[in-house]
């Protein structure tokens, strides 16, 4: 009878209970949606940049330095390559090798990034296929480069002509040789584009005199969600004449920018939830003041208050039940149509994603956590807010309740 | 045996620019299977009296004691449980949960009581009886009239075996054909099962069914009459 009379008491102003559940399902429909998208966008840019600088994991010589040199290179020996492919979760390796250089051109010279790599492993992890917009991808045992084109147009070079590359090698070697130019790039960086030149790994190593020696070795991850403990891991088991290196220390400001529009998110979120409290605070007032003569006959009659305040709390829990479980549901259309049908932004909006580096694109991806963590925490504030009526119930003088 | 007995009750309002003393050194024993109605003029005391006879509120000075033990100095609680078994209330209106059918309503005081289902169930349905409204025992108050939602909150009054029952002007807004039925009801009750009424009332048709009248003015008892 408890639970009969309270249902029937959540149904009796049905407008009321109707506004309560309205309040929970908004918010739950709208904290699911900012999160899902806000989740979706950071795993995607960071998953662009990431791939494209250094990959989720890097690991290099202890104390490698990002200088564009071959100062601290690291041999990549059979055994090395081993131990890195036994770490559970670990696909594969792509080692890179680094170096700066100039290009000769008549009479000026211009300089060079040289990025030597994988050809099949590099496209894999960074689509750099894609970027090809002249000639030909690139192939392992080639003996020719891809030039970026910002570079190529300064070099007035085309596919099929020849660049000429002066730099430095391991342990200060010269380096001197012709290429023929297989293709040419664009690049998605302004400054990579005026600077990038690519070159097959064995080409590399062979024009570097580097043996089997490369700058770094990205990493490739079955799941790049535990990219941070397997970062750990492949630490201890290297020991200390390596550094495995997260991307959250490759790249700092990335992990700094996405944190700080994380803390914004919050307050986004609190303010949501502050008002979903007041507006739910608002419906439990209006009940306590409807319901002001009932509370007094009732426990004139012997209804005893702690009982009284239990009904309470179960309306409130089933309201706010009900408004979490259609929250959830309700919220999935949205999520699910920005996960198969991302919105591309325009003008501004397209400028300020891009100065950020991020794509101009608008997407979510559902995770149960996000709702079940949102849905909840919905439901816990509407919940707690029974703590006022529960202490005015509890607090009950019939006489006073039944003279109003 | 007194069921209530008060001893010097008074009782002062504090509440505005000047003291109401609203019962003033009131003296009274009310004895068991009585059926007694308190009149006076508007202002003269009768609500606060019987709200202090039901535990409802505090005297300022003075005692109260009913059915034996002396409530003036029970913890709310305390006298929410006492008030569950040992009065039954029927007040001027709104006497009933409104989402609860007649039926519950009358059964929601013996689940107060822990009494089993079965019980329940069957002493409802008796008193339901009683009060002539068997058949609405599954109407919800707002599809009864006043009359009939009067009636069962006399069942409900009388549905813990309370000591007595305390009814402020119970028929305060009923008409005069609700008004006798329900006195008639109360009276066989009163009759049947040996049930102590004590009622409030400005009703004139009222006051010549009680067997005692007490009549207050200014917080006084002026007069107390027993008919044969
Ligand atoms: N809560 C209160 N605060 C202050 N004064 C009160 C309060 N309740 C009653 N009084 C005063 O106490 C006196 C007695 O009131 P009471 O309600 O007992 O009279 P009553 O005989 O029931 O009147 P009525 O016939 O109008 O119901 C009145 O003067 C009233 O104004
Ligand atoms: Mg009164």
């Amino acid at each position: 009878m408890i639970l009969r009379l309270a249902w029937r008491n959540l149904w009796r102003n049905r407008r009321r209970t109707f506004i309560t559940i309205a309040m929970i399902v908004g918010a739950v429909v709208l904290s699911v949606t900012m999160q899902s998208v806000q989740n979706a966008m950071y795993d995607r840019n960071i998953d662009n940049m990431v791939r494209f600088s250094k990959g989720y994991i890097q690991v290099a010589a202890a104390g490698h330095k990002e200088d564009n040199t071959l100062e601290t290179s690291v041999d990549l020996t059979p055994e090395l390559r081993e131990k890195i492919l036994s770490i559970k979760g670990v696909r594969g390796i792509l080692p890179r090798i680094q170096n700066f250089g100039l290009a000769a051109l008549d009479t000026m010279s211009k300089d060079v990034m040289i990025l030597g790599t994988v050809p099949e492993v590099e496209d894999e992890q960074t689509g750099l296929k894609k970027h090809v917009i002249k000639g030909e991808y690139f192939k392992a045992e080639d003996q020719s480069v891809m030039v970026a084109k910002g570079l190529a147009k300064r070099l007035q070079l085309s596919v099929g002509d020849t660049i000429v590359i002066v730099s430095m090698g391991y342990h200060g070697n010269s380096a001197n040789g012709k290429f023929p130019v297989k293709a040419i790039l664009e690049l998605a960086s302004p400054e990579l584009n005026k600077r990038v030149m690519y070159m097959p790994e064995a080409l590399a190593q062979r024009f570097f005199s580097l043996g089997t020696h490369v700058s770094d070795i990205s990493i490739l991850l079955d799941d790049n969600k535990k990219s941070l403990e397997i970062s750990k891991e492949m630490q201890s088991v290297l020991g200390d004449k390596y550094e495995a290196k997260h991307w959250t220390e490759l790249l700092p400001e990335l992990k700094q920018m996405v944190e700080g529009d994380a803390a914004g998110g919050y307050i986004m979120y609190g303010i949501l939830y502050v008002i979903i409290a007041f507006g739910v605070f608002g419906t439990v007032l209006m009940m306590l003041s409807e319901r002001r003569r009932e509370f007094g006959v009732v426990t004139a009659v012997g209804m005893k208050r702690r009982l009284l305040a239990i009904i309470v709390v179960i309306e409130n829990f089933i309201s706010g039940l009900i408004g979490a479980v259609a929250g959830m549901i309700l919220a999935l259309p949205g999520v699910l149509y920005l996960k198969y049908f991302p919105v591309n932004l325009a003008g501004q909006m397209k400028e300020a994603y891009e100065k950020i580096g991020f794509e101009p694109l608008i997407l979510a991806d559902i995770y149960p956590w996000i709702l079940l963590e949102n849905a909840g925490l919905v439901f816990l504030i509407a919940l707690g807010l029974s703590i006022y009526p529960v202490v005015k119930i509890l607090k009950i003088r019939s006489i006073d309740y039944l003279r109003s | 045996m007194s069921v209530i007995k008060t001893h010097q009750l008074s009782k002062i309002y504090n509440g505005s620019a000047v003291a109401v003393h609203a019962l003033n050194k009131v003296d009274l024993h009310i004895e068991e299977g009585e059926f007694t109605a308190i009149v006076g003029p508007s202002g003269s005391g009768k609500t606060t009296l019987l709200n202090i006879i039901g535990g409802l509120d505090n005297a300022t000075s003075g005692d109260v004691e009913v059915a034996g033990k002396d409530i003036t100095r029970m913890s709310e609680n305390d006298l929410i449980d006492f008030r569950l078994h040992n009065i039954g209330f029927v007040f001027q209106a709104y006497n009933l949960i409104p989402v609860l059918t007649a039926q519950e309503n009358v059964e929601f005081i013996m689940l107060m009581q822990k009494r089993d289902k079965k019980e329940r169930h069957e002493r409802a349905m008796s008193l339901l009886k009683a009060v002539g409204l068997e058949s609405q025992a599954d109407k919800r108050p707002s599809q009864m009239s006043g009359g009939q939602q009067q009636r069962v909150a006399v069942a409900r009054a009388l549905a813990s075996r309370p000591r007595f029952v305390l009814a402020d002007e119970p028929t305060a807004n009923l008409d005069s054909v609700s008004t006798s039925n329900l006195l008639d009801i109360m009276a066989r009750l009163n009759q049947e099962e040996g049930t102590t009424f004590v009622f409030s009332t400005h009703d004139q048709r009222v006051i010549d069914r009680a067997r005692r009248v007490i009549t207050l003015e200014d917080g006084h008892i002026v007069s107390d009459e027993t008919k044969a």
